[in-house]
């Protein structure tokens, strides 16, 4: 049987918390409540959950306080709900530790699926002989070897490194920043038009139509987000 | 015309342009076996570039030409006479005159530019508050709308939960017409129009429907409510005066802890006045701070949204004559915000 997966929902929003409540309780999961970053981390350490869903402007301490908070103490996926789409806010929330972020006003059928893709991930990768099979993904990490659908596919070690660090990653949204930084290291994280090329590069080995990509997908003015289901 | 002074001040930038020019003159009068004439001009000049930023054009204009004369009186051969005989004595005069009108009128000119910025600034500065602003209040409610829909149209809602959220959808819509009830009230009241629908109102009409509309903030906040007996009826706007108390619950229950008890009580006051309290236990608002959330986009803290709701509350209670603001709660923990309403003839 499967277990029922536990959300921690922190907003200081009370109508929006209610509606997000019963909700994502219609869906099956298990779900607490904080109005605030503080009491967020209270109840975090008293009920561990296996996702957390934060607001990001809270009174007292915010949604970017708790993300590294959270961080601090364990590696749990977080979802960031915010009401502005300036960017600059998001990329802070993803470079503190956040997987991902919804946009308010949401439709419920977005917000669930986006936790769907992130519960996954947590879930373990099938190791099959040939090395780390997910969605229709196989890369086997000793013969630095890729299939896609079945089909093998060559790349330069760049793109090797690039697409293991997708597939460790699977499902969040990854910042310019953090994918430079760890590819190309600290050095050359103000050079994002660095990764444009290989993302393109990767694109055409990789997708089907590499103009409307389906597993690499560009998060505009942040970064990318890798979905090998 | 003068840049800083409203009209009715005028005449005090010409008196004050007066006597700095006296006073100048009588030092440089003092000292004028030891200074040559082209510092005496450059003085005087000096003197108009300070009216002229501090008062204006016209006080700027005024004192070059009583300069011109003061220059010629007292420091120009033959003294004391306003006859100039030598040629080179003549161009000077005419030198100075020009260079004081010219200067003056210029400064007044450039200190009317930086004003003028520094006005553009602060009405952008107003215009990126009052979109931030608008974009959280409208927003919120629409997310709350928009993700209640989205689950009762997934159909795997039981009965019970389908009429929450359906109340949730109601009072969320109910909130965005408040909202822009409120944007009407402040524009009406920055344009001075305004208009009070006064009648007899008891102030337990107004605690009562401040409270109905309450209910979807407050929850299962607890609101003790002490209403003196016998109190006299006021001459009011029910709507507006239900309006402020109900900003002032509403922001008890954003800035004190979940659970805390919020006081609102009513009694009679001196000057025959009803006086309004909203009390609650959060962290309270720094003394120096308590004028400025009556301000347009003030909010203390972190705390998002358009911070108007006070603003409109002042501009609300001023309009009835009456005062409000803000004081520590009486055990020192927490805020307490008072209004007083002036109680209607008939009482």
């Amino acid at each position: 049987m499967q277990e029922v997966k536990k959300i921690l929902v922190v907003d200081d929003e009370a109508q929006i918390t209610r509606v997000l409540r019963r909700g994502l309780e219609s869906e099956g999961y298990q779900v607490r409540i904080a109005s605030d970053g503080h009491s967020g981390l209270e109840t975090f350490r008293a009920w561990p959950p296996d996702l957390v869903i934060t607001d990001l402007s809270m009174p007292r301490s915010d949604g970017l306080d708790l993300c590294s908070r959270i961080r601090q103490l364990s590696e749990v996926p977080i979802l960031v709900l915010s009401v502005r789409d300036d960017e600059p806010t998001k990329v802070k929330a993803l470079d503190l530790g956040a997987d991902d972020f919804v946009t308010k006003p949401f439709g419920m059928a977005e917000l669930t699926a986006r936790v769907r893709a992130l519960l996954r991930r947590t879930s373990p990768a099938v190791e099959s002989e040939g090395g780390l099979e997910v969605g229709d993904f196989n890369i086997d990490p000793q013969q630095r070897r890729v299939e896609v659908g079945g089909k093998p596919v060559h790349l330069t070690p760049k793109e090797f490194e690039l697409i293991q660090f997708f597939m460790a990653n699977r499902g969040r949204v990854l910042t310019h920043r953090a994918i430079l930084s760890a590819i190309w290291g600290s050095g050359s994280v103000e050079q994002p038009e660095y990764l444009r090329v290989f993302i393109g590069n990767l694109r055409k080995k990789l997708e089907l139509d590499p103009r409307a990509p389906r597993y690499l997908k560009t998060e505009p003015w942040i970064g990318y987000r890798f979905d090998p289901e | 015309m003068p840049v800083r002074s409203p009209n009715g001040h005028a005449w005090r930038d010409y008196a004050l342009a007066t006597l700095a020019l006296a006073a100048l003159t009588a030092v440089l009068h003092a000292l004028s076996g030891r200074l040559n004439q082209t510092s005496i001009a450059l003085a005087l000049v000096l003197l108009v570039i300070l009216i002229a930023v501090r008062a204006g054009r016209g006080p700027a204009l005024y004192a070059s030409i009583v300069a011109g004369f003061v220059f010629n009186f007292f420091f120009i051969g033959p003294f004391y006479t306003l006859r100039i005989q030598r040629t080179e004595d003549l161009v000077a005069f005419v030198v100075f005159a020009m260079t004081a009108i010219l200067v003056g009128q210029l400064s007044s000119r450039l200190e009317k530019r930086v004003i003028q910025a520094e006005e553009l600034q602060r009405s952008e500065q107003l215009k990126t508050a009052l979109l931030d602003a608008v974009t959280h209040d409208l927003r919120t409610p629409l997310t709350a709308i928009k993700a209640a829909i989205t689950t009762l149209r997934s159909g795997n809602v039981g009965q019970e939960v389908q009429q929450e959220l359906e109340e949730v959808i109601e009072q969320e819509a109910d909130r965005l017409n408040h909202f822009i009830q409120g944007m009407m009230d402040l524009a009406r009241l920055e344009a001075g129009q305004l208009s009070l629908q006064s009648r007899a109102v008891s102030a337990d009409e107004v605690v009562e429907d401040a409270l109905l509309r309450a209910g979807s903030v407050l929850r299962e906040r607890e609101v003790e409510t002490a209403i003196e007996p016998g109190l006299p009826q006021l001459q009011a706007d029910p709507r507006l005066l239900s309006q402020v108390l109900f900003t002032l619950i509403e922001n008890a229950a954003k800035y004190s802890p979940p659970g805390s008890p919020i006081e609102v009580s009513v009694k009679r006051s001196r000057d025959h006045s009803v006086a309004f309290a909203v009390c609650d236990r959060g962290r309270g608002i720094a003394p120096e701070l308590r004028d400025k959330v009556f301000q347009k986009f003030f909010r203390a803290g972190a705390q998002p949204g358009f911070g108007v709701g006070l603003a409109i509350a002042h501009g609300i209670v001023q309009a009835h004559r009456g005062r409000i603001w803000i004081e520590s709660a009486a055990n020192g923990n927490g805020t307490r915000v008072q209004f007083q309403i002036p109680a209607g003839e008939a009482a």
